[in-house]
């Protein structure tokens, strides 16, 4: 009786002291947004955004203006075509690039710049920190790529109900950018050295090669459930081949949950494989 | 305050740490050693960055590892000046203490006592990619010093600082240690730590080599020979006349006209070697004593250590 009271007790205050050590970790990640955020806010990152934002928008307007002729006046008035070109652009390149960019090497930048030993030395250090730039990375991909978006439909808007088309491929901007963003910071937890190849070469056989597959293993790709959302989201007039490839039967929240998933079991791995590594620069060793 | 139980590090087939056990009661200590000793190394292993290979590492009472308890306590100012060039010192420390689980307020009013101290209240609102060498470590200081820590871990914390800036964070960490908190301070230079602490550990080649008072290391070199290095024009001349007296126990040539002699009567040697060199017609162009320099005491300790000596 005295030792399951003593369980009982170890238990209780083991719970108790689990959920301070979350609360605080929880409390302390909106501050490593805004520092993150105030920090990165400098030229070279503004750059690269604004690269991000006009580039779609400036491919829209070559296809539409330089490779109309005279049976097609108009290429992207087109409501598939508009979404296909949209989507390839926005929630995948302009996404990926961003999360390429600014996810991957989220720890990879502190060893470099010697700040880690000053981080991990925090009660709520290194779980927050990871979780607070992998918002920071998120945020500024979601941005850009929505930016991006609105410019493309200023240079061009499809025929048809517009709105639905922008929104949906809005919201797969959300999608993509949480769920790759989690991918990219496992794997620059992972391979702290030359992590964005790494990256680059999963994202293309996985999510470029693998994603097409005729099997049950493209369900495990993030391509595939982002394709077959667009498919279930879309407006009929505005749901191309592309989509329908590969579209599956299940229901739309389905994939957002396996989405979802994906997204936490990405970033719990990065904060285990964390949480083990000993991250001493080279120099120090 | 920290216990180290057969403690060895490896980084592949390279020895970080090897084979230490210390116990360090409450109170200030200095570790010492030369560049590459493994100070870093067993800081680090310390404050929890890095796992040990073999054996266990407990600081106040608890393994360092991830322990978040601990965190809370101990207060870390590594080597490297790992500081972000474009934000202010101000800003960093209310970050890093944001990182403690401080609320907003709480953390600026720590941020700002703790810059304070260390006397960088006027520059703290600029960026540190402008801060100088002495700037620098005092922010790493008041980093490490503003959520209130019980034990200070401090590696190489004076350097880069001018004499006003020495004197003054000496100053500091003496008061430091007179309100009863723990302090362990690293550095390569003797009187560096000395002026802190007169507790003070020895560690070299991965090894500590010797714990104690200064005078308690002092004792153990008693019985290790002084060396003397001569560069003259006729070594084995000398040489010959050195031994003859009887006072050397060892000589040896270390090419380009310099002998090493190694005797356990220096004052006899420096009193007595005008008059030999004299009379042999020996022309010496430098005598120094090997023992001034640090790297001398760590040899001989590491011969006592491999049971040379």
């Amino acid at each position: 009786m005295n030792a399951l009271r003593a369980i009982w007790l170890f238990l209780r205050l083991r719970t108790r002291h689990l959920f301070r050590v979350l609360l605080n970790a929880v409390r302390t990640i909106p501050a490593v947004l805004g520092f993150e955020c105030r920090r990165v806010s400098a030229l070279p990152r503004l750059i690269i955004t604004v690269g991000l934002v006009i580039f779609p928008g400036v491919l829209a307007a070559l296809v539409h203006y330089c490779g109309a002729h005279v049976r097609d006046p108009e290429p992207l008035r087109q409501p598939e075509r508009w979404t296909f070109m949209m989507f390839v652009l926005v929630p995948e390149v302009v996404c990926l690039l961003g999360l390429l960019l600014w996810a991957t090497p989220v720890i990879q930048t502190e060893v470099e710049g010697k700040t880690w030993p000053y981080l991990a030395v925090r009660p709520c250090g290194k779980v927050p920190i990871l979780l607070g730039k992998y918002l920071t990375a998120v945020v500024w991909t979601v941005l850009a790529a929505w930016l991006a978006l609105v410019l493309s439909l200023i240079v061009v808007i499809p025929s048809g109900k517009a709105h639905s088309g922008v929104l949906v491929l809005g919201a797969l901007v959300v999608l993509s950018a949480l769920t790759y963003g989690a991918l990219y910071v496992l794997i620059g937890v992972l391979f702290l050295r030359r992590s964005m190849i790494v990256a680059v070469a999963y994202t293309f056989v996985f999510e470029f090669l693998v994603s097409w597959i005729p099997a049950m293993v493209k369900q495990f790709t993030v391509q595939y459930h982002l394709r077959n959302l667009a498919a279930i989201w879309l407006p009929s007039d505005y749901v191309s081949g592309f989509f329908l490839a590969s579209a599956g039967t299940a229901p739309w929240w389905q994939h957002v949950l396996i989405l979802l998933g994906m997204t936490a079991v990405f970033l719990t791995a990065a904060a285990l494989v964390l949480r083990r590594r000993q991250l001493i620069t080279a120099p120090e060793v | 305050m920290i216990e180290l139980d057969h403690v060895t590090k490896l980084y592949g087939s390279v020895i970080g740490v090897n084979d230490v056990t210390m116990s360090l009661q409450g109170g200030a200590y200095g570790l010492l050693g030369p560049n590459g000793s493994g100070k870093t190394t067993l800081l680090n292993l310390i404050t929890g960055q890095l796992r040990p290979t073999i054996g266990t590492v407990r600081v106040l009472d608890r393994p360092p590892m991830n322990n978040v308890d601990l965190f809370r306590r101990l207060g870390v100012c590594p080597e490297r000046d790992g500081l972000y060039p474009g934000v202010t010192g101000f800003d960093w420390v209310c970050y890093l203490m944001r990182l403690h689980g401080f609320g907003r307020r709480e953390a600026v009013a720590r941020t700002e006592k703790a810059v304070e101290l260390v006397g960088m209240k006027d520059a703290m609102h600029r960026r540190m990619g402008g801060y100088s060498r002495g700037m620098r470590q005092r922010i790493k200081l008041a980093q490490a010093l503003a959520h209130g820590p019980e034990l200070l871990i401090l590696d190489e914390p004076l350097n880069g600082l001018d004499p006003i800036g020495r004197h003054e964070m000496t100053d500091l960490l003496k008061q430091w240690i007179r309100s009863g908190r723990g302090l362990l301070f690293a550095s390569h230079i003797l009187h560096e730590v000395e002026a802190v602490t007169h507790s003070f550990m020895l560690i070299c080649g991965g090894r500590l080599l010797a714990a104690g008072t200064s005078e308690e290391v002092h004792n153990l070199l008693a019985d290790v020979p002084h060396e003397i290095r001569i560069r003259c024009d006729n070594p084995p001349q000398l040489a010959r006349r050195l031994i003859d007296e009887g006072v050397v126990e060892s000589v040896r040539f270390a090419g380009e006209g310099a002998l090493i002699l190694g005797t356990h009567r220096p004052a006899t040697v420096y009193a007595q070697l005008p008059q030999w060199v004299q009379s042999s017609g020996v022309r010496v162009h430098e005598l120094r004593s090997s023992d001034d320099s640090l790297q001398a005491l760590f040899n001989s300790l590491l011969k006592i250590h491999r049971g040379e000596s």
